[in-house]
């Protein structure tokens, strides 16, 4: 009876008990907020960095920037993330972060110049074991793939990587894809696994 | 009688004497005086004394477009007056020599269309250039002649220099409707075996595109010149269907089979003779490029003395290094593990045991790029490039005084280096 008539106030337009409920609504929002924020903020700093070797005079706020420049791929976490600089023509920073529940560790390469971090490149195949199959799976059941793929086991383990939204923009959208490659037979898919399509091929005529 | 005698052995020698220095003159050779020099004044021809030609400041002088068929330009080009007399400008366009194609006058619009021009005054025309439809893609050369002038030539020339001119280069081109990959093929083959390569085609166009991949091209490619090919043409025969469907892709197949017995390297050429105005002769060609290989029966044989009874440790280095078949399916030529059969013996015919004590795989890793990557993962792939690898073995032997044989068989491999150390070998 009490919760048939909760709404009841509203929609009988008692609007003394509205900025009530605004408040209610808002605050809950802000703690959800918060929370994801939080999250976000658990994440980025759940994992241990370690340098390899001597680290450089600006360890800390490289540590920092980091943060934000490096993430997992979704529902993944990193656990390890190693750091390699060399202080050659600058600050050259190698990545490598690893995540307990991937088979392969996510790469990049920074140049570290006047404080900023410069991406240089990245090799990121930290992917969940069920992504990687899905997508291999979405990527073989494309035609112009698997025309182009040698039958039976000849065409060897792909490789399974993501692909930036920076990168991706610039055949697609921007927005985070997978390649998924086959290396011996040199054929290679732009996966979207929002859509579960390949939204571009290689090596199969171009 | 006498005095008749006389007088001819005399008439005979005074004739024979006249041809011997005859003969010694044209025997030795004789410096050929030397002709006075003569002073050569560089006389203008009549029809070039007094030129005159009137002086105009052309900016820019040269000038180049790339339009696709279709599609249009205009550039603007300042002429002023550096003489100290009215010029009357009429521009007209002018083909220019050795252009490739012609270019058609009605394609290009200069405004405006004459103008009188007082010293020292500047005026802007306007050359615009639409580029039909059906135009043929190629490099147009043309010039626009601002005034009649031309540069005097002792004889007529079919295409005179007009010197108060425009030079314009125009490439009409047009972006491949038809993709190929890959753009060659390179392997390392063994005689007496057989691979299959695939070259992939893509039409993105609206309309099918004929094909017709023959062998040849091999022109483009130095090293076959002056060079005996490994095998010849006929080792490869290709397969493909007459034409890429709009839209679709087809897949050229070549197969090798190499002759037994061949030795050295192949280069060619696959001319995939498409039938798209936009791929260009060299675009449409695959480079082939394939090393034959041949796995030898007799060991390498290396004679060493030993002269004091130390142990003997043999190590032996292969490399290999990545072979570049890029697209389609390798080959078939998966690189093997390479391996050695090693043998040691005294001269004498007695074996002498060896043991493999150690084998090592080594790499050679660059920082690199890849051609044989998708382009999505150009930011990633080049960061591990691992171009080269190597295999060791080493084997002990205890230490044995005299003369020895050392027997290395390999397989698989591509060369090796070896080392043989009489004592600690460290």
């Amino acid at each position: 009876m009490r919760r048939s008539a909760a709404p009841h106030p509203i929609a009988g337009g008692n609007m003394a008990k509205i900025p009530a409920l605004a408040v209610i609504v808002i605050s809950s929002a802000l703690i959800l907020g918060a929370g994801c924020i939080t999250e976000t903020g658990d994440t980025a700093q759940s994992y241990n960095i370690v340098w390899a070797g001597t680290p450089p005079a600006d360890q800390k706020a490289i540590e920092a920037e980091l943060s934000h420049q490096i993430a997992p791929y979704p529902g993944a976490v990193y656990g390890n993330v190693t750091v390699s600089a060399s202080e050659k023509d600058g600050v050259r920073l190698h990545i490598s972060a690893a995540s307990p529940t991937c088979r392969y560790p996510d790469l990049y390469d920074f140049a570290y110049m006047n404080h900023e971090l410069i991406r240089t490149g990245y090799l990121l195949e930290a992917i969940p074991e069920a992504t990687r199959q899905d997508a291999i799976g979405i990527a073989m059941q494309n035609p112009e793939i698997a025309g182009a793929l040698p039958g039976g086991a000849g065409a060897g383990v792909p490789t399974v990587r993501r692909i930036l939204p920076e990168t991706a923009e610039e055949f697609y959208v921007p927005k985070t894809c997978i390649s998924v490659t086959w290396a011996d037979a040199s054929v290679s898919a732009l996966v979207d696994m929002d859509t579960g399509s390949v939204v571009e091929t290689w090596g199969v005529g171009g | 009688m006498k005095t008749r005698t006389v007088s001819m052995i005399l008439t005979f020698l005074l004739i024979a004497g006249a041809g011997i220095p005859a003969v010694a003159v044209a025997a030795v050779p004789m410096p050929i005086p030397a002709e006075p020099l003569m002073m050569v004044t560089m006389e203008r021809p009549p029809d070039l004394t007094d030129t005159d030609f009137q002086k105009l400041q052309i900016s820019p002088r040269h000038s180049n477009m790339e339009l696709m068929p279709g599609e249009s330009d205009e550039i603007t080009v300042t002429v002023t007056n550096k003489d100290n007399v009215t010029i009357s400008l009429d521009p007209k366009v002018v083909d220019q020599p050795y252009s490739e194609y012609v270019f058609d006058e009605d394609w290009i619009t200069i405004t405006p269309a004459s103008a009188e021009l007082g010293p020292d005054d500047e005026v802007e025309f306007t050359i615009s250039v639409s580029i039909p439809d059906d135009a043929e893609r190629g490099h147009y050369g043309l010039q626009v002649a601002f005034t009649e002038d031309v540069m005097p030539t002792p004889y007529p020339s079919p295409y005179p220099m007009y010197l108060n001119a425009l030079d314009l280069f125009i490439s009409v081109w047009s972006p491949p409707v038809i993709q190929i990959q890959p753009s060659y093929i390179y392997d390392r083959v063994e005689s007496g075996k057989e691979y299959d390569y695939t070259v992939n085609l893509k039409n993105i166009g609206e309309d099918a595109i004929e094909i017709n991949p023959k062998l040849g091209g091999e022109r483009f490619y130095g090293y076959a010149m002056g060079m005996a090919q490994a095998f010849e043409d006929d080792a490869i025969t290709i397969d493909a269907p007459p034409v890429v469907p709009a839209g679709g892709t087809a897949t050229v197949t070549l197969h090798l089979s190499v002759p037994e017995g061949s030795k050295g390297r192949y280069e060619g050429g696959l001319d995939l003779d498409i039938n798209d105005p936009s791929v260009d002769e060299w675009n449409g060609m695959i480079h082939l490029s394939f090393e034959v290989w041949t796995q030898p029966t007799e060991p390498f044989v290396k004679t060493f003395a030993v002269e004091i009874a130390e142990p003997i440790t043999i190590e032996i280095t292969s490399q290999q290094y990545r072979h570049y078949t890029c697209g389609g399916e390798s080959g078939g030529s998966k690189d093997e593990e390479p391996s050695f059969d090693v043998t040691l013996k005294k001269t004498s015919g007695d074996d002498v045991t060896l043991t493999r004590t150690m084998a090592a795989y080594a790499g050679s890793v660059n920082l690199g790029g890849s051609d044989c990557i998708p382009p999505w993962e150009i930011d990633s792939s080049g960061m591990y490039d691992e171009s080269r690898t190597s295999y060791v073995e080493r084997y002990t032997a205890d230490g044995t005084v005299g003369e020895l044989e050392l027997g290395i068989l390999p397989r698989y491999a591509e060369g090796f280096e070896y080392t043989i150390t009489i004592g600690d070998a460290g």
